[in-house]
């Protein structure tokens, strides 16, 4: 069937740049799951106002950031800002299109969720003399978060599989290192299976830091 | 070399015309492939068999944490050594089948367990057999519920379709065709916020025309009960 | 209904046996006998690949590709193989050969055979227009510096960088050429380091007044590239080099350097080497 020879030595002598390559998609995942998660919130609370300018930001926010490539993203963030003269680098362009993209998809994942909680207790809440504030931080989003977990680690998935595109500006995250290995090396079979089994275990590693931290954080 | 303008043609427009056309085309192709075979993958986890569950929940763990660039370079040139040689764009389609059929599986499990038990177990009184009940009663009541999740799902695979370009597939979609004219003309800002709208539109309406489509059956639902 | 919970656990990909089949026909005879000559090319590099206008295939391989299948007697056949498809496109058959201005390396030539050189490159140095700081390579210490990934620019490069790096000079390694040119013209980067032929284009058309080329990258080795077969096909690849060297005594690759690179090829002679 094959007329092919595996060379698998040559992957391990680059294991050490893989490695590296794969702890920076770490970082930029896990970073902007936590600023999409953030400013998700806060969209997701917008876009229940009755202030038409918030709504209207939420709405706009999460219409662009779902209904467009986020290689596109990407690319503005990076050279669509540049031609007004400020400059990110690429690894903070790409935390910053991947974050404005996991703010609009979680925006809307938390929104199902807040629909999700008994109106009742909203009235009850600020009853008991809450203010706005307090009754989302510790009353709404708890349930919320704890009901919309499983969408929250796709997304997390996501946000994973979409450094990736970051190597088109210039992230030596870990397919654009792959790329680069299977450039000088020509064995493009052999490195792009050893960045998807890396992928997988990266993608396990931040799963189940996201269940720890909901048991610790909901005590499940 | 005479004929190389460095501007934007008319012609330019056309290519991206006929990009998003390709792009239509792969969406509707895959996402027909990858939902018929991520409804039997969907299905066959909720059967019971053990180690059904075990494989099928691989087969989904891992095509959903690999980047789809990476998919695409593996499949293509997986076949390629396996002395099956395809098209680009053959082997771009079978992989984007594969990758969404991971996604729609779920989509399937959650519509099958959005199902109450009591429901099916009427049915079965009733004395349908499982196939029966299956598609007469599960598959009618958890389509509706997830059809949202599904529709969106397909508006995804729309994007993520622009990947393939990874692979130069041809004929080329919106991406590609806006990469081969960036090529030219070196203004890659311009050409990929056009194609930025482009998405953008076909998203869009796809979206709203399904949300509508949705409101208003759930309004039928809720007269009826 | 109810179905057991998402279940976590990685697969192990189990590692296919390789039954390795004897070569049976000669590439060279199925060539001329299916009358086709299909050359995988890359169309996103110009000038040695690109697309007119009307989307059609042109550029100095295109052409390559052309005077090769016309000295086989066959139709030419350009069959689009960007970076990651390049490989499996020849070892697959898809392609018969690659014409793909590939650096002729050693890492390189474990996976598929290369010609002799058909292409002989510089690497260079260019800056946004009027730039005073940066004169000559050496200048790039303490600078920021863009390459297209998997460059032989690039690769020479950073050999150099591993030492400037502490001396403050920084990199980054585009997706492609469109992003490199873009990057300089923003002030990205300082300086961009790319084969000269690749600026050429540029200079001509949109990159006009917008930078410039400063300085030749004389430390580096040119860049040498070569055409690409089965590593098992050493009839064809005998014919293959036969066919190069025949284009640079005759004057033909001469013509297509002064056609799409501007400028008379060089010397197929590495100084002070016996053969090519």
């Amino acid at each position: 069937m094959f007329d092919y020879r595996f060379q698998w030595r040559v992957v391990f002598r680059h294991w050490p740049e893989l490695l590296e390559a794969a702890l920076l998609t770490l970082q930029i995942t896990v970073l902007s799951v936590m600023i999409g998660l953030a400013i998700g919130m806060v969209l997701s609370v917008w876009r229940k106002s009755d202030n038409p300018l918030l709504y209207w930001i939420a709405a706009t926010w999460v219409a662009l950031a779902r209904n467009t490539p986020a290689l596109l993203q990407i690319y503005l963030a990076y050279f669509g800002l540049g031609s007004f003269g400020l400059h990110l680098s690429p690894y903070t362009a790409v935390l910053a299109a991947i974050s404005f993209n996991n703010a609009g998809y979680l925006a809307e994942i938390l929104r199902g969720g807040i629909d999700a909680v008994n109106p009742a207790q909203r009235n009850a809440s600020l009853g008991l003399g809450m203010n706005r504030l307090q009754m989302y931080a510790y009353v709404i989003f708890p349930q919320v978060l704890r009901a919309v977990f499983l969408p929250i680690t796709n997304q997390i998935i996501w946000a994973m599989l979409g450094t990736s595109l970051g190597m088109i500006i210039g992230l030596q995250e870990l397919t654009g290192m792959t790329t680069f290995l299977q450039s000088q090396t020509f064995r493009p079979f052999e490195f792009y299976l050893a960045a998807a089994i890396i992928y997988l275990l990266v993608a396990e590693i931040v799963l189940i830091a996201a269940r720890l931290t909901a048991r610790l954080a909901f005590r499940w | 070399m005479s004929t190389l303008s460095t501007t934007f043609t008319w012609q330019d427009f056309l290519l991206m015309l006929q990009g998003a056309g390709i792009t239509f085309f792969l969406t509707i192709v895959s996402g027909l492939f990858g939902t018929i075979v991520g409804f039997f993958v969907g299905w066959g986890r909720c059967l019971g068999s053990k180690l059904l569950l075990y494989l099928l929940g691989a087969y989904i763990e891992v095509i959903r944490a690999v980047p789809l660039i990476v998919q695409f370079v593996l499949f293509n040139s997986f076949m390629a050594i396996a002395g099956f040689p395809l098209s680009p764009f053959i082997s771009g389609i079978l992989t984007l089948s594969i990758y969404i059929s991971a996604y729609v599986a779920e989509v399937v499990k959650a519509g099958i367990e959005s199902v109450p038990r009591r429901t099916s177990m009427a049915a079965r009184g009733l004395g349908m057999t499982y196939l029966q009940d299956f598609f007469h009663v599960v598959l009618p009541i958890g389509t509706r519920a997830v059809l949202p999740s599904w529709t969106g799902l397909m508006l995804g695979l729309m994007k993520d379709t622009s990947l393939i370009a990874v692979l130069g597939a041809t004929p080329p979609e919106l991406l590609r065709s806006s990469q081969i004219i960036i090529t030219r003309i070196h203004d890659p800002l311009l050409i990929l916020i056009g194609a930025g709208a482009f998405y953008f539109v076909m998203c869009f309406v796809i979206a709203r025309l399904s949300g509508r489509y949705e409101r208003r059956w759930q309004r039928e639902q809720e007269a009826l009960q | 209904m109810r179905c057991a919970d998402h279940l976590t656990g990685a697969v192990a990909l189990a590692g296919l046996v390789a039954l390795a089949q004897p070569a049976l026909a000669d590439q060279l005879d199925d060539i001329i006998a299916d009358g086709e000559l299909k050359c995988g090319i890359m169309l996103d590099v110009p000038p040695v690949g690109m697309r007119d206008d009307q989307s059609n295939p042109i550029g100095f391989d295109v052409e390559f590709c052309k005077d090769m299948a016309k000295a086989l007697g066959v139709e030419a056949v350009i069959v689009e193989t960007p970076a990651p498809d390049r490989i499996p496109a020849i070892l697959s058959g898809r392609v018969d050969i690659g014409i793909a201005s590939a650096t002729n390396s050693l890492e390189r030539a474990k996976s598929v055979a290369f010609s002799i050189p058909y292409q002989i490159w510089d690497v260079g140095v260019a800056v946004a227009a009027g730039n005073p700081d940066i004169k000559s390579y050496t200048d790039l210490v303490g600078k920021s510096v863009g390459t297209v990934r998997g460059t032989t620019g690039e690769v020479a490069f950073l050999n150099d960088f591993e030492t400037w790096e502490d001396q403050g000079t920084t990199h980054i390694s585009y997706g492609s050429n469109a992003e490199q040119f873009l990057a300089i013209q923003q002030g990205k980067v300082d300086a961009i380091v790319e084969s000269t032929a690749i600026f050429g284009e540029y200079l001509k058309g949109p990159g006009q007044g917008k930078i410039e080329i400063c300085c030749d990258y004389s430390s580096a080795p040119s860049d040498w590239t070569g055409l690409m077969v089965r590593r098992n096909e050493q009839g064809f690849l005998n014919w293959v080099n036969l066919f190069v060297w025949h284009q640079w005594k005759n004057g033909r690759t001469d013509e297509l350097y002064k056609a799409w690179f501007g400028y008379d090829a060089p010397e197929m002679a590495y100084p002070g080497v016996h053969g090519y």
